[in-house]
């Protein structure tokens, strides 16, 4: 299954990690941003088929910018990142429109199969 | 999956958040409700808890969950962002920092915090409870329809303010890490280039080619933009050492009781690796000093009709290639006549010398060695490094340090620096058989002086430099060379300054300006006083460059 992902984390590391995850997997990032703005701008731009959102950045969280996105793309497939501890989070993440979640610090199995359940619906 | 590859970009980020993190604790303690402080530091410790686990460091992300939990009680208003919050949280910050070093040197970071974490806890509301458990990750059944049945839960409570927005993206375009010692070869070898082009330079003179030296003025074109690069390159901000100053002066204010304001400006000027290496002492110790002997206590403040905060700015501003750095604080400045009083009173200088003595110059006598009495130095300021080491530190620069004051108002202490000091510009002068080189930055001017102006003062030859007595002293003698008495109507001089005081320099001719290739010495030459290094010059002869501020 190829997949075009955009990867949104204002931690550089994360970005990366997640990168490594994803085409450990033959998937494709076609795109990151550090920030909620840079996330709903990108969105437009790329269109990928999955985006994973940390939750906690600057400028705009990340359950904004997910509404922001699903306002313009009613199908947009959003996972977002959480951590350890915020599950209230994850909950309203859900309500904002996203088709899963996974928590920091990442189980790359976890991570695939998440990625895979969501982009396969 | 293998985190080794991560770990440097772990610790790399993890420290500039680090460094956010100082940064927002000391502008809150200016101004405790800055919401945008306040997220961003919750947002960092955040971060760092994040990445810290995803490394598997355990004990780092534990500390930085509780520095996050901690900014939560902040953001949420049931904590006010005090001083003893500020403590706290900046213990937290250096207990990471030594977590980071752990790392870095192949640990896990599981140092002993202590009870720092217990104390942390202590300020958190007892029942932190878990609403419900997560796994790792899970796919929701249809977002739409639940959204319908359950009540949104602990609505925004997490979600940053949407007040200004925060500049603070991480660049994410192409870089590539170089070893320094490669950007130092690169320059080794352009200045190598430059020796030569001024050799071929000199044979193009001889041969009178036309041809040959247009062909040498293009290489010459080519290596200047060559030199540009490689500059570049070399480049680093102010901010790469800046980053402590807040700390720094935010810990002495403190312990001197004073309040403090520190502002800084211009943090993103470069200057060349060589040069940045070299000013963190001299501005920590700038900033003491205005911490310590510069600003007032509050009362004193009061008492003089000031606000009681105090104020100190660090200002970078750069002027083609000199940069400008202004440590300005609005203390109580000096006073002129107490600085003489004070040198004469030392022997410094003699009572006939005072009244000789401009304002300006009388704040140079600070650099003096040994100028600072032992009553004035405090356990703060330290004795050991004083003005003078700072003065001789920023001449070895090719800078030059500048002191104004206004009683009761404030001091500004002016660095002038180059931007880079690996090749420069230097005056070549003649010594008897002698040629040496000096900073053109170093070189207030040159002149020819009629012998019959110079006049004696006590022992000293000196002249008039416009309204100014300057002493004059002998290169040559100075060099250790055989005296010679001064022939000729005319007297090559060149004025420089030394310890803070205009001095006239004489020496037997000038041979020109030239760009040349600095090379430190090698020991035992490194002992050597006044000199600070080597270059050859375009027919192959080696000269040394004067540190002419430290000649004597």
């Amino acid at each position: 299954m190829s997949l075009k992902i955009m990867v949104v984390d204002d931690a550089l590391f994360m970005r990366n990690l997640l990168r490594g995850i994803l085409e450990e997997e033959g998937w494709e990032v076609v795109g990151e941003a550090a920030d909620g703005v840079e996330a709903v701008q990108k969105y437009r731009e790329l269109k990928p088929d999955l985006t994973t959102m940390d939750i906690v950045m600057p400028l705009k969280s990340g359950i904004e910018a997910l509404s922001e996105i699903i306002k313009g793309d009613k199908g947009a497939k959003v996972v977002v990142c959480s951590a350890m501890g915020q599950e209230a989070l994850v909950k309203e993440a859900q309500l904002a429109g996203a088709k899963g979640y996974i928590l920091k610090p990442f189980d790359p199995q976890r991570v695939k199969e998440v990625i895979k359940k969501v982009a396969g619906r | 999956m293998d985190m080794s590859q991560y770990k440097e970009m772990f610790i790399s980020e993890a420290r500039e958040h680090l460094r956010v993190i100082s940064d927002n604790i000391v502008a809150l303690e200016q101004d405790t409700a800055d919401r945008e402080q306040i997220d961003s530091l919750f947002r960092k410790a955040h971060s760092i808890k994040g990445m810290a686990a995803s490394m598997g460091y355990d004990a780092v992300a534990e500390l930085a969950h509780k520095m996050e939990d901690f900014m939560d009680q902040i953001r949420k208003g049931t904590h006010a962002f005090g001083s003893a919050a500020a403590d706290l949280m900046l213990e937290g910050t250096d207990q990471l920092s030594l977590m980071l070093k752990d790392v870095e040197s192949g640990g896990n970071g599981g140092l002993d915090s202590g009870d720092l974490l217990q104390r942390l806890i202590s300020q958190l509301p007892a029942a932190t409870a878990q609403i419900f458990e997560l796994p790792g990750g899970g796919v929701f059944e249809d977002a739409g329809e639940t959204a319908a049945v359950e009540p949104p839960l602990v609505l925004s409570a997490m979600a940053p303010a949407r007040s200004e927005p925060v500049k603070e993206k991480l660049e994410t375009q192409q870089t590539v890490r170089v070893k320094t010692e490669l950007l130092d070869h690169l320059i080794n070898i352009t200045g190598a280039l430059v020796t030569n082009k001024q050799r071929l330079k000199d044979i193009g003179g001889e041969l009178g080619s036309a041809r040959l030296d247009d062909a040498i003025a293009d290489l010459a074109k080519d290596l200047r933009q060559l030199h540009n690069e490689v500059l570049k390159v070399r480049m680093m901000p102010l901010a790469a050492i800046t980053e402590r100053f807040p700390r720094v002066v935010r810990d002495l204010a403190k312990k001197t009781g004073k309040d403090v304001v520190f502002e800084m400006e211009g943090k993103n000027i470069e200057f060349d690796r060589g040069i940045i290496e070299e000013l963190s002492d001299p501005l920590i110790h700038i900033l003491r000093n205005a911490v310590d002997h510069g600003l007032e206590t509050a009362a004193e403040r009061r008492a003089a009709g000031k606000d009681e905060t105090g104020r100190i700015k660090l200002v970078a501003l750069r002027e083609k290639d000199q940069v400008f750095l202004t440590i300005s604080d609005d203390g109580r400045g000096m006073d002129p006549a107490k600085l003489i009083a004070s040198a004469v009173a030392k022997e410094f200088i003699r009572p006939e010398e005072a009244s000789a003595i401009s304002p300006r110059d009388a704040f140079m006598l600070t650099c003096i060695p040994g100028f600072s009495t032992a009553s004035e130095i405090t356990d703060v300021s330290g004795r050991g490094v004083g003005m003078d080491a700072v003065q001789s530190t920023i001449k070895s620069l090719g800078g030059s340090l500048t002191i104004e004051s206004q009683l009761g108002e404030g001091t500004r202490i002016i660095l002038k620096l180059p931007l880079t000091n690996a090749i420069i510009n230097i005056l070549l002068v003649k010594c008897q058989s002698l040629i040496v080189g000096v900073p053109v930055t170093n070189v207030l001017r040159t002149l020819e002086i009629d012998r019959s102006l110079i006049t004696k003062r006590g022992k000293r030859k000196v002249f008039y430099l416009e309204d100014e007595i300057v002493p004059l002293l002998s290169l040559g003698r100075i060099l250790g060379q055989v005296p010679k008495p001064l022939t000729g109507k005319y007297v090559p001089t060149l004025v420089t300054e030394m310890k803070g005081l205009k001095v006239g320099l004489v020496v037997d001719g000038f041979m020109g300006q030239q760009e040349a290739f600095v090379k430190p010495l090698g020991r035992p030459l490194t002992r050597l006083k006044g000199v600070n290094g080597g270059a050859i010059l375009g027919d192959g002869r080696v000269i040394f460059l004067l540190d002419v501020s430290n000649l004597v």
